[in-house]
């Protein structure tokens, strides 16, 4: 042993630059300055498999200095070779745990017969290579295995089943850079949940560039180098991660490997909301979510035939034969509409085209009544209120459009909303439809006098012989094309939805789960179900309940009398052993 | 291995007759009960409390407030503290293996009779092993009243409890290694015990180190290097490969340190 110790440690730096080399290269470093200390570690390693092998040293090491040389060639030759450099450095690696059975592991295998000494075993021949092969072990689980296996029930620590879907079914090379200084707090919260998307599919790789010790990168980027900044890159398209949240990541992710830009057209001239208006909020997500969006004239043209979603936010005018006539080929020959219809809306015409896909208009408005705190005079007080502002918790759960909203318990909120109910099939059609929104609660009533109600909204209103609520305020509903487009598969979709202010900017900046009911419907309707929201997992409701007694019992059992119990245990097996004297124990 | 078996029978029944294990096993559930029952209690007024902070969030137009959760509010708190207590209590369990050994002198029997060091070394740590898996046991109280008191339908996450335990397992044998290998090196209990305490706790603040380093590449190899932090996933009910490897390679080392440490004393008697 002893005077194969040079070995081993030849071994050993060989191992080092060759770790050495495989770091250089996980760090973007150049080919030279991964390559040339790999080159090194690898002939290195090779040269002291061979002596161990017993062939004389000075051929084992001209053996090395060859391989080393070619190595050197081949590197520089190919450049990053970064296929072969993977399949050397596993060489090189088990080279040197063939070293370390042969040499080291011989007398690891003596220690435990007890003959170490007889043999002069030098101590830390066996630390250092005991610490090495931990260390390569380690290593090597870290690099290659990312098995996790989460056991709770509620697997909180999983992505989401639909995130983890859209990555089995990757099929592009898709890169994530991550902006972020090396000494943010959150890049640990960053590198663990990017660690989860990498293990879910092979085709997703990341890295962290910090943009100080990288200037070039991120202004290459062009990113703001204070910021942290997350971007997306699959072929030449590059999305920016717009949040550290699962659902922003997977919204990037499906967005950069989607092909083309679907465009959605918003109607006008019919005192509808505007984009640039009141619905600014809405079209920056739409933009963000790769759509394009533009204003449509139906009185000027048809629908376009690369309109994927024509959508009517809230028409205060009525629309002219001519648009409705436009309006229904373009849903009969399968396109999708998101019709939005507030209960002050005079009969715009389209009350008739959404009744041929059965679904009811009601000229009512929803109100809500509720007794508890409401704010009055800056305080908040107990009494009832009406408001004309309803809230949905309940939706229809099979819907995929509401279907998340539903089991995570997301809240809407309508102000100003009217009744929107589904008839059911229409034979002629051969619809499929179901109310998906259900607002208002038990004690809301819908109105019909909605003139006079917004005429003077302070106004209250009697419930009686009205019908309570809660209301269907939102339809969905899907039919083939009654005219052939020669497409196959097309599906007419259309979703009501009996208010518009829900989607402005005012309304969403109060219920965040309307910026989601919106979203939805868009990606529904443009048949994009893979980017409905995404929420991530969530901890569900486990309560304790334990009455006062049951409170008093538990602390007195678990802080005292079962420890004490443990504690008397002991104190009487002592005092018996002390009483029976030494040596008698047995 | 019939060696190792004699040895750990013995260390066992020493372990049982002193009453240094019941004293740390009193102590030790004490403070993990006075823990547990403190998370209990809290959720409990949480729970009471939930529905009318969640209407008040509803009114005011925020966020709902989070859910009451058995499972993280209790089973991850108390797991959680129990694999910090451990920190204090493994150098007291573990520090009179060798040193008691080299003390009265026995040590020299030891190396002179048919069982190898190697065989001694394991049984030692079998003995503390299982001392240390019997506390554990004694813990599972507290599974039984978050079961009792959790509503009908929402117990507490099963595979949460297990894969605490199991954490809590890898840790402990971590720590008694690392007690092992200090107990190796004096024949003082109490030097013993302070080595092992000294390192249990270097591991801990190096863990807590890596925050305030500015490399990101050092961060991260310094809360791997971590013992405690590899605990952390178990504890989140996520079982980890790369977690297992480091603790198995970990007691590995040491154990193979003790070995080495065992084997140079006994050519120097």
């Amino acid at each position: 042993m002893v005077r194969s110790i040079p070995i081993p440690f030849i071994a050993l730096v060989g191992l080092l630059l060759a770790v050495d080399g495989m770091v250089a290269w996980l760090a973007s470093a150049t080919v030279w300055g991964w390559g040339i200390p790999w080159a090194v570690g690898t002939g290195l390693l090779l040269g002291a498999f061979l002596s161990r092998l017993g062939i004389r040293k000075s051929v084992a090491f001209a053996a090395a200095l060859v391989v080393l040389i070619a190595l050197c060639a081949i590197i520089y030759v190919k450049g990053e070779v970064i296929g072969a450099f993977k399949l050397d450095s596993i060489t090189a690696i088990l080279l040197f745990l063939g070293l370390f059975v042969g040499e080291v592991g011989v007398g690891i295998a003596s220690v435990l017969t007890g003959r170490a000494s007889a043999q002069g075993a030098n101590f830390w021949v066996y630390v250092v290579s005991a610490l090495a092969i931990a260390v390569v072990l380690n290593y090597l689980t870290n690099r290659h295995v990312r098995t996790t296996y989460d056991i709770t029930q509620a697997q909180l620590e999983s992505l989401s089943d639909q995130t983890l879907a859209k990555m089995k079914g990757l099929r592009k090379d898709v890169h994530l850079f991550a902006f972020i200084r090396d000494s943010d707090p959150n890049r640990p919260g960053y590198a663990e949940m990017l660690k989860k998307y990498a293990a879910a599919s092979r085709y997703f790789t990341f890295e962290f560039v910090d943009p100080d010790k990288y200037p070039d990168i991120a202004a290459r980027e062009n990113i703001n180098p204070n910021d942290i900044t997350i971007i997306v890159k699959c072929e030449d398209r590059r999305e920016l991660v717009l949040g550290p949240e699962e659902r922003d990541l997977t919204t990037a992710i499906i967005k950069v490997t989607r092909p083309g830009q679907k465009r959605i057209y918003f109607s006008m001239w019919h005192q509808e909301r505007t984009l640039e208006g009141e619905m600014g909020m809405l079209a920056n997500l739409l933009r963000q979510l790769n759509y394009a969006t533009a204003p449509l004239k139906l009185i000027d043209s048809d629908v376009p035939p690369d309109c994927a979603v024509l959508v009517i936010p809230g028409p205060k005018a009525p629309f002219a034969p001519v648009e409705i006539s436009r309006i229904e080929r373009y849903l009969a020959e399968g396109g999708s509409a998101l019709v939005l219809l507030d209960p002050d809306s005079i009969e715009t015409g389209l009350e008739n085209v959404v009744a041929r896909w059965g679904v009811v208009v009601h000229p009512n408005m929803v109100i809500e009544r509720q007794r508890g705190l409401v704010p009055y005079a800056g305080g908040l007080y107990m009494g009832e209120q009406q408001s004309m502002y309803a809230r949905a918790m309940k939706y229809e759960p099979s819907h995929a459009i509401v279907a998340d909203l539903e089991s995570k318990g997301i809240a809407t909120g309508f102000y100003q909303v009217r009744e929107i109910t589904w008839t059911g099939a229409n034979p002629t059609l051969a619809c499929t439809g179901t109310p998906i929104v259900f607002a208002g609660s038990r004690t809301s009533f819908a109105i019909t006098e909605v003139k006079e109600a917004l005429r003077n909204p302070r106004q209250a209103h009697s419930a009686e012989g009205k019908p309570s609520g809660p209301f269907s305020v939102a339809v969905a509903a899907t039919a083939p094309p009654s005219v052939s487009t020669g497409v196959e598969g097309a599906k007419t979709r259309l979703v009501v939805v009996g208010d518009a202010d829900f989607a402005t900017d005012r309304v969403v900046s109060q219920e965040r789960g309307n910026v989601d009911f919106m979203l939805n419907c868009i990606t529904w309707l443009s048949e994009d179900e893979d980017l409905i929201t995404i929420h991530s997992r969530e901890p569900g409701y486990k309560p304790i309940v334990m009455t006062a007694s049951q409170g008093t019992f538990m602390f007195l059992f678990c802080v005292w009398r079962y420890p004490a119990m443990v504690f008397v245990a002991g104190l009487l097996i002592w005092w018996y052993r002390r009483s029976r004297g030494p040596g008698k124990d047995n | 291995m019939k060696g190792t078996w004699t040895v750990f029978v013995k260390e066992l029944r020493s372990y049982v007759h002193s009453p240094v294990a019941y004293v740390m096993a009193f102590v030790f559930l004490i403070l993990c009960g006075y823990f547990f029952q403190d998370a209990m209690n809290f959720l409990n007024r949480y729970t009471t409390d939930y529905p009318m902070r969640y209407q008040q969030a509803q009114q005011m137009r925020r966020d709902p407030p989070p859910p009451p959760n058995v499972d993280i509010v209790v089973i991850r708190r108390t797991y959680s503290v129990m694999a910090f207590l451990l920190t204090f209590i493994m150098p007291i369990l573990t520090m009179r293996l060798y040193s008691e050994e080299y003390r009265n002198g026995t040590i020299e029997l030891l190396f002179t009779s048919p069982v190898t060091p190697g065989q001694t070394l394991a049984g030692k740590f079998l003995a503390s092993f299982a001392l240390y898996a019997g506390i554990l046991v004694l813990t599972l109280n507290f599974v039984v009243f978050a079961y009792l008191y959790a509503e009908e339908g929402v117990r507490p996450d099963t595979g949460l409890i297990l894969s605490c335990y199991l954490g809590l397992l890898f840790l402990g044998a971590s720590f008694i290694s690392v007690g092992v290998f200090a107990s190796a090196l004096t024949e003082n209990q109490i030097v013993a015990a302070v080595v092992s305490f000294s390192v249990l706790l270097m591991f801990l603040v190096i863990g807590a180190a890596a925050d305030y380093v500015g490399n990101y590449s050092a961060a991260e190899f310094l809360r791997y290097l971590a013992v405690n932090g590899h605990a952390d996933s178990f504890l989140r009910g996520v079982i980890s490969l790369r977690d297992i490897v480091y603790y198995i390679t970990f007691i590995g080392f040491m154990l193979l340190l003790t070995n080495r440490v065992l084997e140079s004393r006994r050519w120097r008697l």
